[in-house]
């Protein structure tokens, strides 16, 4: 039996009119219309647009909400396999509610979708992360090359063949990376990659990553003997046993730990589940990493107002950048929240 | 400088009376071979073991894969500093056995001090993906003394790294009087000065005293030297030693020695050489701990490419983190120079692969080879028919997730621990691309 598409499309393309007509109400045709007509022929019967939905621009824009509780209950009659939703290359709105009903098709029956878009639409990066957007031309002179690239993608979806990535199956990457064999050796693909360099031909960087922000180096304290410091590090180190199970190396957490009362760290009781350095030192003294012995003694003395009762700690050796930001800012908020002036941060 | 490189094909590994390659199989006298391994107040005992292509078989901590290679000619050293003399290396006949490695782990390090050196499995999933998997293996289990293991773990782990390299040079010491499968020579004859010259940038970590990282001809080179020059002859002969030492770092991070020994962009720039570039040599890079540092090695391996007359670099690199910045610095530099870069590096995206791969980035650096994101999770068998090694290392192969494969036989572990499956110097076969 043939695979089952529910295809939405704007006023335009169904033939209705233009921009006079974007208030037209949402109407579902049964079988093709406009571009489905093609998206059959390209499917040669191995699936099939069971329905069109079509709906103004407009309309759409102004009453989402109406139009896409009408839309799941055509989900929910024609139970389609997938939802092709436009192309609408350039168009803002059109591609608004193309994304739009994707993600109604995935929240209600768990389906996936492909739009089709031009980079320059706003609707790609609001809806990327969530759904494939084959990549189109700016306008319906694209049509041809959009449909096939559609109807490419929906195939591999519908038969579960693996996808071979987002430049190679034209769609708009949703934001993260998978590793793929490869006939020629890292090596290879370098010194190849430097000779097109050098020669100025045209080459693709398989990676290319934002600049990192820089932050903000937070203003000085002006009277430390009324400041509460606090202690971090990601030298990994954990009370003994480990119970929050800190990972060595690529940590996905960090883990708070109590120095209240405590005079300085006890060798055996806070010991270093790092991966990535000599940790005899740190076992033999813990408070090398975590200073809470020379901190207590500056609070002694008055130069400190006092230690935060709290350390905080993982393992920063081949941690994700991004658990890294996550782990810094939520405990940036914690030591806001209690008032921790400053901050001493142990790296390893 | 010119280098003979004779090759024995090993296409098989059995336990034998005498050791000696016979019909492309690598035959190893057991007793002799540990002999060989010599002996050392920090090792109370090495067992030789033999794992093999599609055997059910799993390995770790793995400290060190080594290819087994000999000097056949009076001149010339293999190893220098370590195993022969402190003669120059990368000239007279080399012998390899292609398609053997010794493999070095260990037995007893119950305190776990020891979390480092990934895993190889000689069939299934990761297999698949380790570089070490398809060679005939010559397993070196060191039961150390533990005594030292508590309070030197850098004598223990130099005591180990020294028995394994020993042991590669005595399987093809073996093999002298064969006849090579294969014979070629390295060497960079002068050539048409039109073409673009070209370096190999090798940054390597640099955290000693506190750990060893690497040596060149002997002597620990870490964070003791400033970038160095060698002819890639030197890099093929094991005038670089590097080891995964007990406090090093997660194997994936780390060059192992057989991808030092078969560098594939040394290969690649050789192939090329005379046709499409000049091959000019190997900046060895050390990737040290502070700024002052890294500004002045950045500064040191770009002016020496700059008075070699380089117009290419590829850089490789180990270890992520502060290393990331030595990449940057580097590709920073060479550009401002003129001189193009190309980088290799894994990626630490997270087990979602949506984390950038690396802690830094700079505007110049346009031309990467991604050897995949070390953090994706693959599915292993909980077990193979056999281990060895040291039990107690398993742990850390169990990521840390809420969710577990649906066959109850199988487990989630990182590709970081999947020896070299993420090879930084490009050994290896895969990429990470956007999905």
């Amino acid at each position: 039996m043939a695979y089952k598409i529910l295809h939405y499309i704007n006023q335009f393309f169904a033939g209705v009119g233009g921009e006079n007509c974007a208030d037209y109400e949402p109407k579902v045709k049964e079988g093709a219309a406009g571009p489905g007509i093609q998206i059959n022929s390209l499917f040669k019967g191995e699936a099939e647009v069971v329905a069109t939905f079509i709906c103004g621009d407009n309309y759409f824009a102004t009453h989402s909400a109406e139009v896409l509780e009408m839309f799941e209950r055509t989900l929910e009659r024609y139970s389609p396999d997938i939802v092709i939703a436009g192309p609408s290359f350039y168009a803002g709105r059109y591609g608004f509610a193309c994304g739009n009903v994707i993600k109604e098709a995935k929240r209600a029956l768990g389906i996936p979708g492909v739009a089709g878009m031009n980079v320059e639409s706003p609707a790609v990066d609001m809806f990327r992360n969530d759904m494939f957007i084959i990549k189109t031309g700016n306008s319906a002179r694209d049509m041809k090359n959009a449909l096939d690239s559609i109807v490419k993608l929906s195939r591999k979806i519908l038969n579960n063949i693996p996808l071979e990535g987002a430049d190679e199956d034209n769609y708009f990457s949703r934001g993260f990376r998978k590793n793929f064999k490869v006939a020629e050796s890292g090596g290879i693909r370098a010194v190849d990659m430097l000779l097109k360099k050098m020669a100025r031909e045209e080459f693709k960087s398989e990676y290319i990553q934002p600049i990192p922000e820089k932050v903000q180096v937070a203003p000085c304290i002006k009277d430390l003997s009324k400041a509460t410091v606090a202690l971090l590090t990601t030298g990994g180190m954990v009370p003994a046993g480990n119970p929050d199970r800190i990972e060595g190396s690529s940590a996905t957490k960090y883990g708070i730990y109590s120095v209240e009362g405590v005079d300085a760290l006890e060798k055996g009781k806070i010991i270093s589940v790092h991966g990535g350095y000599d940790t005899s030192f740190a076992y033999d003294n813990p408070n090398r990493i975590v200073p809470l012995d020379i901190l207590r003694e500056l609070e002694r003395e008055g130069k400190i107002g006092k230690v935060h009762e709290y350390f905080y700690s993982t393992s920063g050796t081949g941690a994700s950048l991004l658990n890294g930001e996550a782990f810094g800012r939520s405990i940036a908020e914690k030591l806001n929240e209690a008032g921790v002036d400053a901050a001493i941060m142990v790296s390893t | 400088m010119k280098l003979n490189f004779m090759t024995l094909n090993i296409k098989g590994i059995e336990w034998g009376k005498k050791t000696t390659v016979r019909n492309s199989v690598l035959y190893v006298n057991a007793i002799e071979a540990v002999v060989a391994c010599g002996t050392s107040p920090y090792i109370e005992n090495i067992t030789l073991h033999i794992a093999r292509p599609g055997e059910s078989v799993r390995i770790m901590p793995v400290k060190d894969v080594i290819e087994p290679r000999c000097k056949i000619s009076d001149e010339g050293a293999m190893f220098p500093g370590f195993v022969d003399g402190l003669q120059q290396a990368g000239i007279g006949t080399t012998l390899a056995l292609k398609g053997a490695a010794v493999v070095v782990t260990e037995n007893n390090d119950t305190k776990a001090i020891c979390r480092t050196g990934g895993f190889i499995d000689m069939t299934g999933p990761a297999a698949e993906l380790c570089p070490f998997s398809s060679l005939f293996n010559l397993v070196m289990n060191v039961q150390v003394n533990e005594e030292a293991q508590k309070n030197n773990t850098q004598g223990v782990d130099d005591a180990c790294k020294l028995a394994g390299l020993k042991l590669a040079v005595y399987l093809a010491d073996c093999c002298k009087g064969l006849r090579p499968d294969e014979a070629k020579v390295y060497e960079t004859p002068k050539s048409d000065p039109s073409l673009p010259g070209v370096v190999y940038v090798m940054q390597m970590l640099a955290q000693n005293p506190l750990i060893k990282d690497f040596y060149i001809y002997g002597q620990l080179a870490g964070a003791t030297m400033i970038p160095v020059l060698l002819h890639p002859n030197e890099i093929i002969d094991g005038a670089l030693v590097s080891f995964i030492g007990s406090h090093n770092t997660v194997c994936s991070d780390k060059q192992y020695m057989y991808e030092i020994q078969n560098a594939p962009v040394i290969e690649e720039f050789y192939k090329l050489h005379g046709e499409k570039v000049r091959f000019l040599g190997v900046i060895v890079h050390n990737e040290v701990l502070n700024l002052p540092g890294k500004t002045r090695n950045s500064l040191f391996t770009v002016k020496i490419a700059k008075m070699l007359g380089a117009s290419g670099a590829v850089l490789v690199t180990e270890g992520h983190g502060n290393p990331d910045e030595d990449i940057m610095l580097n590709v920073k530099n060479f550009e401002k120079e003129g001189i193009k870069t190309v980088i290799i590096s894994d990626e630490l995206g997270g087990r979602d692969g949506k984390s950038p791969g690396l802690a830094d980035w700079v505007k110049e650096c346009d031309a990467m080879v991604s050897v995949g994101n070390t953090h994706e999770l693959l599915a292993i068998p909980q077990k193979m028919g056999t281990f060895i090694g040291n039990e107690a290392s398993l742990d850390i192969l169990h990521a840390a997730i809420d969710h577990q494969p649906d066959d109850p036989n199988y487990f989630y572990t990182e590709l970081i621990h999947v020896t070299e499956s993420c090879a930084q110097a490009g050994l290896c076969n895969i990429t990470a691309k956007w999905m």
